[in-house]
């Protein structure tokens, strides 16, 4: 196992370090930078706010100091102190407490040795756009966000989709079974910001106490969790009841009935278990789904997660903030997948990690 | 190799109901000598599925329980997450509103006229040649961490403004101060730092609570531009401080954070959730706080149209400033939704330096056949003004100049119209092109993507089409690439638009300056540049707008830029909330807000019967009793905006 | 591929005599099916077209496919041109739709668009071949009105103007007319359909509308007394830059229906377009994104598992770690990445051919690949020890051709079913670029884009309700119908299934 869990980190730095590649050429590739706005800047202005973000280094030595902890800036002179000199006014030195003081200090907004810490110090550097944050800053807030949202979501999902699954599967061919499978086929079929909407319209604007959007109580979780986790408790409830069916056609099953067992236990002790076993696997896409459905729910429930930061940073050239919220996504789907996989070896004593 | 496991890469498989077959020989009972291995397996098979079920619920409860906040006294959409809380860096709309909220400058501006009103300076007095500004500090001034506010603290954030390192992209709104224009634009092209001393600047601390400002020529609205919010002052301990505690680089974002951001205005940031909401709290040291009605206002950063619509619907804000176009008749219909003419013109940029478009007579003919009726009345639909002019409507005192054109928009538009779209046919004839000349131009517009760019780029294109047979292609662009177009001068005929900074011809007519930088039309002439000029240099305010009036007929005549409608504003905002009289620039005083009472909501509604008659009464959800500032006797404001007696202004 | 796909020339001889005799034992094999009665596949139809849902499925998605395709077939009105009006206009019945406009119109619809001419006085009410189609030209008469022309309407026309109309251009115009703006007038266009021949795209000037501006000249003298010439308009239509067999069908369209065309049977969008041609021609763009993506999955996909699979060890372990790495990639970043650059770009690549659908097909096939090539491979895993394997090894056939001839084949079940799996997640999916305004551009239309505007159009104030159902509904009976032809396959293709139903 530990074995396993190391290969996988490597192959996980592998990916990362791919991913982080590409998508920085890439991204600083596209037309237009991050401060092009409808009004033109003073050039003198532009060319030191290029300045701040390194922007008027070569691309490679920007890809050097996004990624390394080590520091590119030159260090000598204006760029090794914090504060620099300026000249002083006759009448600023009158002002003074040391009157024969010639030159003053101010921020030295050359100096930047910490705005990028790099990527393997953990340190994604400022947000282009947002410029009162680091992306660090907007990451630690929005993911406990989605995270919250998403697991959330996952339960409905789970929630929902084992139970109209089993039921399903335990009232094979009755009218309960068709109309619940229809119902999670349309679940599938539709995108979900038409459920996203039907829910809006029939629940929120109906029922005082769940809100239409925003964030800040739980009542505020409930809509668009369901509306995120909806096709996926739909597919859920597709696997579950073929699953279940299955399990319930092999041998032990059919024993543990034969032998007088209470369908509820032999369903609960025996059936379940082998019935999840594709529910589980099926973890790892609904998670990745889940991730990307999320874009569409926070934004139709103002939601502030990190969905929402995902094409707002890339049309903005939003370099850093993009560059994080990707490094986040890969990181987390990857390690994601990594777990289900854990977790399914766990629960299927027939399959085993990795030959060694 | 051939009897090697099956691995565990198979799910999808077993996502389409194979599972767990394709690799595995159906084997299941123990395997010998695992049965040790498995009796703590199963103990984990036992426990791990109830722990994964449970572990969402925790990561939830715990995400949920940082996030708690009780409600606000009054809510709005602020439409997306503000940039920054840095009034020099600030450029955009969104941020202007938190600012006014939490910083206040040398002036105010009357929320209904924006006429300057005094702010953190008490009074002022301009010399004869208006040139300088001497401004009185108020003496009860304080910032949010006790520090009095002097003259100093403006001296140090205009030179803080100006100074190039702090890179601000509005410094060009001070130029008009004398010597900042060289103070920002001369410097050490390595570092990019000043070379010139702040002392060339004339910008000066007399005392401690007199400002002495000396302005490069006279400038009449240079006291609308002190209420403008790149002027707010900033403190300087509170960068001072954020500088020796935070190591490195840090400080720069993190002077700003809620904790430690010190400010000046009615109210200060409490509290901070990108893209959610920034939640603002009462300044109790503030000059006026007694004015100031609510505890906490939150502004949330709702991007989605629909979605912010529903808040409102829903009761859980009280302002919106746009809604989705597609209700826009529906909205129309109620007494919520009102819209007001806005300082804005939207237009099409011409490329001058590309043919056909060298030629006037080109230009007028596409100006004379784009049908503004139709765009105004089926597209924008909000009531959006029909234009012919360059400066928006709403300009009081200034005369336009409009194009030349027959198409009456009061009397019959249809014939009118078509009289132009003739006499359009008629000039591309005289130009040399279409039967017998020259064959005619393709024209491609440009557009940021976006559904109503396009919808009016397809309505032009349809006239141009129809009118003058030419035939013209739509190009839309992202956003950023399509400034890059448009910079470069890499288009045809070019969607803009441009909202004025201030109240006055010149935040739209200097634009077309020869070289200009937002000029991008490639357009010039001498004449135009020297009324511009004479304008700036006037005092005389009827001589001056003479002055505009005929650079204006200038550029109408030439026409590198094709007004097509004046804007307006898209507020929807409930009937209870008061201190929100709206004006030209839809700019917002949040200090002024209160809530109506249920009476006076009632009494408010009986003012204007006429109103009425074509816009439905809505649910105004609320306080029943209504929020006041605290100076406010109960019910003793119906009729009209409670800085008429409750600030000490107007005493 | 790698070398273990090359024969050397040596063992080519061997191959052929091997190859002889696995052809001889197959059709020894063949011989015995032929006695067992059924193949695999005929088998799998067989159960399939007993699984009444599924089969019914089936019918669907081929009908609903030929109606796609022959879209341009049909009467509908252009799904993109707009006929603006202030509102989305409710659903019409069959019978208040289809008034010929010489008919009253319903009273209570909009009668303005219907009386300008300009934007298409008839789409929305049929009548009239609708300009989104084709060059036409107009010609505008003014004519004393006696009595007074009440409706707009379609007349026969002045004999003099339609005479001239014809002797210029050998067309017969379709004339309509409406009341003049000056009272006791009335004004009548002439309006000359285009054929595609007539004018070549994007050179209105010449063609038809150069010989009517000639004649325009001394076209006054021609005109009866009293009617005055008001104007000449030529229009370029819309949609002119459809590919050739779609424009073909256009013109047979224009053969068996003529000008005649289907009202708004189930309402117009908020810009007049019609819903119903534009959930058809929106069929169009998603069937073609979806069929074509999920086939460059299922290439790269069944490629790259089945040799994966079938090679085994170090090469396998390495090929899914790969496939691995490329999952945890967040694709729908590199697909914003590649759509902002490719906008930027737009000009330069579409040079080369490359527009915004081909990079749809392929980022979208890319990102579904991967999950095929797993499926496949699990398969390959487990036949490639059975015997008809070895059996085909033993006679030494190549490695190449034991994975396509005999594994793949009996691979395709698993993978036709996981196809019709992989569609409807692709529609899904352009759904959601669509949303995030990186999908098909106007004037193109997709089914995710009416997802999208159909979205905006609920709200608490009012619902415009038949722009969310009828696209939601189209999508949701095609998605349904795939999926339950999906299972439907499933159980007629899985052995381990088979006899349990």
């Amino acid at each position: 196992m530990l074995a396993f869990l190391l290969r996988r980190l490597l192959w996980g730095a592998l990916t990362l370090w791919a991913v982080v590649t590409l998508s920085f050429f890439l991204m600083r590739n596209v037309p237009g930078g991050p401060f092009d706005g409808e009004r033109e800047i003073d050039p003198v202005i532009k060319a030191n706010i290029e300045r701040q973000y390194h922007l008027d280094w070569p691309q490679w030595k920007q890809y050097v100091q996004y990624i390394g902890p080590f520091n590119l800036d030159e260090t000598s002179g204006i760029f090794s102190t914090k504060t620099i000199e300026e000249p002083v006014s006759a009448r600023e030195a009158a002002a003074n407490d040391d009157p024969s003081a010639t030159t003053r200090t101010v921020p030295n907004a050359r100096y930047r040795t910490d705005l990028f810490g790099g990527v393997l110090a953990f340190d994604f550097g400022p947000s282009f756009k947002l410029k009162d944050f680091s992306v660090n800053d907007i990451i630690g807030q929005s993911l406990p966000i989605s995270v919250a949202l998403g697991s959330i979501g996952l339960l409905w999902a789970l929630l929902l989709g084992l139970t109209a699954g089993v039921a399903s599967a335990l009232r094979r061919g009755t009218g309960w079974d068709l109309s619940l499978r229809l119902v999670a086929t349309m679940g599938i079929a539709l995108p979900n910001f038409v459920i996203a909407g039907f829910l809006i319209m029939w629940i929120a604007f109906n029922v005082e106490a769940l809100p239409v959007a925003g964030w800040g109580a739980p009542r505020h979780i409930l809509l668009p969790s369901l509306a995120l986790g909806a096709p996926f408790a739909a597919y859920i409830a597709r696997l579950t009841r073929t699953g279940m069916l299955e399990v319930f056609s092999q041998d032990h099953i059919r024993t543990a009935r034969a032998k007088g067992l209470p369908d509820r236990l032999v369903l609960f002790r025996h059936a379940l278990k082998g019935g999840l076993l594709p529910v589980v696997s099926y973890l790892g896409p609904a998670v990745a789904g889940i991730l990307t459905g999320s874009l569409v729910i926070e934004r139709l429930f103002g939601i502030p997660g990190t969905g929402s930061h995902f094409i707002n940073s890339a049309l903005n050239r939003d370099y850093t903030l993009a560059m994080g919220v990707t490094i986040l996504y890969t990181v987390l789907v990857y390690s994601l997948n990594t777990l289900v996989d854990l977790a399914y070896t766990l629960l299927d004593p027939r399959i085993k990690l990795e030959e060694s | 190799m051939l009897t090697r496991r099956k691995r565990i890469s198979t799910r999808p498989t077993a996502a389409l109901g194979f599972a767990p077959s394709a690799g595995t020989p159906p084997r299941r009972g123990p395997r010998p000598g695992s049965e040790s291995r498995r009796g703590g397996a199963s103990l984990v098979r036992t426990v791990l599925p109830p722990v994964l079920l449970a572990l969402p619920l925790v990561l939830a409860a715990w995400s949920l329980s940082k996030s708690q906040l009780p409600p606000a006294d009054f809510t709005f959409n602020n439409g997306t997450e503000v940039a920054t809380l840095d009034p020099a860096v600030v450029t955009g709309v969104p941020e202007g509103r938190i600012l006014r909220a939490i910083f206040e400058g040398l002036t105010v501006k009357d929320p209904e006229t924006l006429a300057a009103l005094p702010g953190m300076a008490e009074s002022w007095t301009i010399s004869d040649d208006g040139l300088v500004y001497t401004f009185k500090i108020r003496e009860n001034a304080f910032w949010t961490n006790g520090d009095q506010l002097t003259a100093h603290d403006f001296v140090f954030s205009w030179e803080r403004f100006l100074n190039p390192l702090t890179a601000a992209e509005y410094a060009y709104q001070l130029w008009y101060v004398k010597g900042a224009k060289a103070y920002t634009t001369t410097v050490d092209p390595n570092t990019g730092a000043p070379t010139l001393s702040f002392d060339t600047v004339g910008i000066r601390a007399a005392d401690d609570f007199t400002l002495e400002v000396v302005l490069e020529k006279p400038t009449e609205f240079f006291l609308q531009l002190t209420g403008f919010y790149p002027m707010f002052p900033v403190n300087e301990r509170n960068i001072a401080e954020a500088m020796e505690k935070y190591p490195g680089d840090a400080w720069k974002l993190e002077w700003l954070k809620p904790e430690n951001i010190v400010t000046n205005g009615p109210y200060k940031v409490g509290f901070r959730r990108v893209n959610d909401r920034i939640r603002l709290e009462k300044n109790e040291l503030y000059w006026d706080a007694d004015a100031v009605a609510f505890q906490s206002i939150d502004a949330l950063a709702v991007e989605n149209y629909t979605t912010g619509l529903n808040l409102y619907l829903q009761g859980d804000a009280y302002w919106l400033d746009v809604v989705p176009t597609m209700l826009v008749p529906r909205l129309l219909e109620r007494e919520d939704y009102s819209p007001m003419p806005y300082f804005g013109t939207y237009f099409y940029r011409v490329n001058v330096t590309r043919e056909p478009f060298d030629d006037p007579r080109i230009r007028r003919a596409l100006a004379l056949t784009i049908d503004r009726k139709r765009i105004t009345e089926k597209i924008t639909k909000s009531g959006q003004i029909p234009w012919y002019s360059f400066v928006p409507y709403g300009m009081d005192g200034y005369e336009y100049a409009e194009m030349e054109r027959k198409a009456d928009l009061d009397g019959n538009y249809d014939v009118t119209f078509a009289d132009d779209c003739r006499e359009a046919a008629a000039l591309m004839k005289e130009a040399g092109y279409g039967a017998g000349g020259k064959p005619l131009p393709t024209i491609e517009i440009l557009y940021n993507t976006s559904e109503a760019h396009r919808d009016i780029a397809e309505v032009v294109a349809d006239s141009w089409q129809r009118n003058l047979g030419l035939t013209a292609k739509l190009a839309n662009q992202e956003w950023k690439v399509y400034l890059g177009s448009q910079t470069n001068l890499d288009y045809d005929v070019s969607r803009s638009a441009w909202i004025g900074d201030y109240i006055d011809p010149n935040t739209f007519l200097d634009l077309f300056l020869d070289g200009g930088e937002n000029n991008k039309t490639g357009w010039g002439n001498a004449r135009y540049d020297e009324l511009i000029y004479a304008a700036k240099k006037e005092r005389d305010p009827a001589q001056r707008f003479e002055y505009f009036r005929e650079a204006e007929a200038i550029l109408m005549d030439e026409l590198p830029v094709i007004p097509i409608y004046s804007y307006v504003t898209q507020n929807m905002l409930n009937p209870r909330v008061g201190g929100f009289p709206g004006n030209l620039l839809n700019e917002q005083f949040p200090k002024w807000w209160y809530l109506r009472s249920d009476e006076e909501l009632d009494a408010y509604r009986a003012t204007q019967p006429e109103y009425y008659e074509t816009n439905a009464v809505v649910d105004a959800p609320g306080p029943k009793g209504g929020i006041y500032p605290p100076s406010a006797p109960r019910g003793r404001f119906p009729d009209g905006d409670p800085r008429q007696r409750l600030s000490p202004l107007h005493d | 591929m790698s070398e273990n796909f090359t024969t050397t020339a040596a063992s080519t001889a061997q191959d052929e005599a091997a190859d002889a005799e696995s052809a001889r034992l197959e059709k020894l094999m063949e011989e015995a099916e032929a006695f067992k009665g059924e193949s695999l596949w005929q088998d799998a139809w067989r159960r399939l077209r007993r699984n009444r849902s599924a089969y019914v499925s089936l019918l669907f998605l081929a009908a609903f496919g030929l109606m796609s395709f022959f879209a341009p077939l049909l009467p509908l009105a252009s799904p993109s041109q707009l006929n603006l009006q202030i509102e989305p206009r409710a659903p019409l019945w069959p019978w208040e739709a289809n008034p010929r406009v010489d008919r009253a119109a319903p009273d209570d619809v909009d009668t303005e668009a219907f009386t300008e001419f300009g934007m298409g006085a008839t789409r929305s009410f049929g009548s009239l071949f609708d300009d989104g189609w084709q060059h036409r030209t107009y010609v505008d008469v003014t004519l004393p009105s006696d009595p007074p022309a009440a409706r707009p309407q379609v007349v026969e026309g002045d004999p003099q103007v339609l005479d001239w109309i014809e002797s210029a251009t050998g067309r017969e115009p379709v004339v309509y007319e409406k009341p003049g703006n000056v009272p006791g007038t009335r004004i009548q266009r002439y309006a000359v359909v285009h054929r595609f021949f007539d004018a070549p795209r994007n050179k209105g000037e010449t063609g038809l509308r150069g010989v009517l501006e000639e004649r325009l000249a001394d076209g006054r003298s021609m005109l009866p007394a009293g009617a005055e010439l008001l104007d000449v308009q030529y229009r370029a239509g819309l949609w002119t830059d459809l590919p050739f067999f779609d424009r073909w069908m256009l013109r047979v369209r224009e053969a068996i229906f003529g000008t005649w065309q289907v009202g708004p049977l189930l309402g117009t969008d908020s810009k007049g377009r019609d819903v119903l041609s534009r959930i058809v021609w929106g069929s169009r763009i998603s069937i073609q994104v979806s069929l074509i993506a999920s086939l460059v999955s299922l290439i790269l996909g069944v490629t790259y598992g089945a040799t994966a699979g079938f090679l085994g060890g170090r090469v396998d372990n390495l090929m899914m770690r790969i496939v691995d790495v490329l999952y945890s990639i967040p694709f729908i970043f590199v697909v914003i990445f590649l759509i902002t650059f490719l906008n930027a770009h737009r000009e330069t690549l579409e040079g080369y051919g490359i527009n915004r659908m081909t990079v749809f097909y392929l980022v979208i096939g890319a990102i579904y690949w991967l999950t095929m090539s797993r499926v496949v491979r699990g398969q390959v895993l487990s036949l490639k020890n059975q015997e008809f394997v070895e059996a085909a090894r033993v006679v030494g056939a190549s490695s190449a051709r034991i994975i396509f001839v005999h594994i793949v084949p009996n691979v395709l079940s698993v993978v036709i079913v996981y196809l019709t799996l992989t569609i409807p997640q692709v529609m899904l999916f352009e759904a959601f670029l669509s949303f995030l305004g990186l999908g098909v551009e106007s004037p193109r239309v997709s089914w995710g884009l009416l997802a999208v505007d159909g979205s905006e159009a609920i709200s608490s104030i009012k619902t415009f309700w038949w722009l969310v159902i009828y696209p939601a509904a189209a999508m949701a009976a095609t998605l349904l119908a795939l999926n339950i032809l999906g299972d439907g396959l499933r159980d007629a293709l899985d052995p381990k299934l088979r006899g349990k139903d």
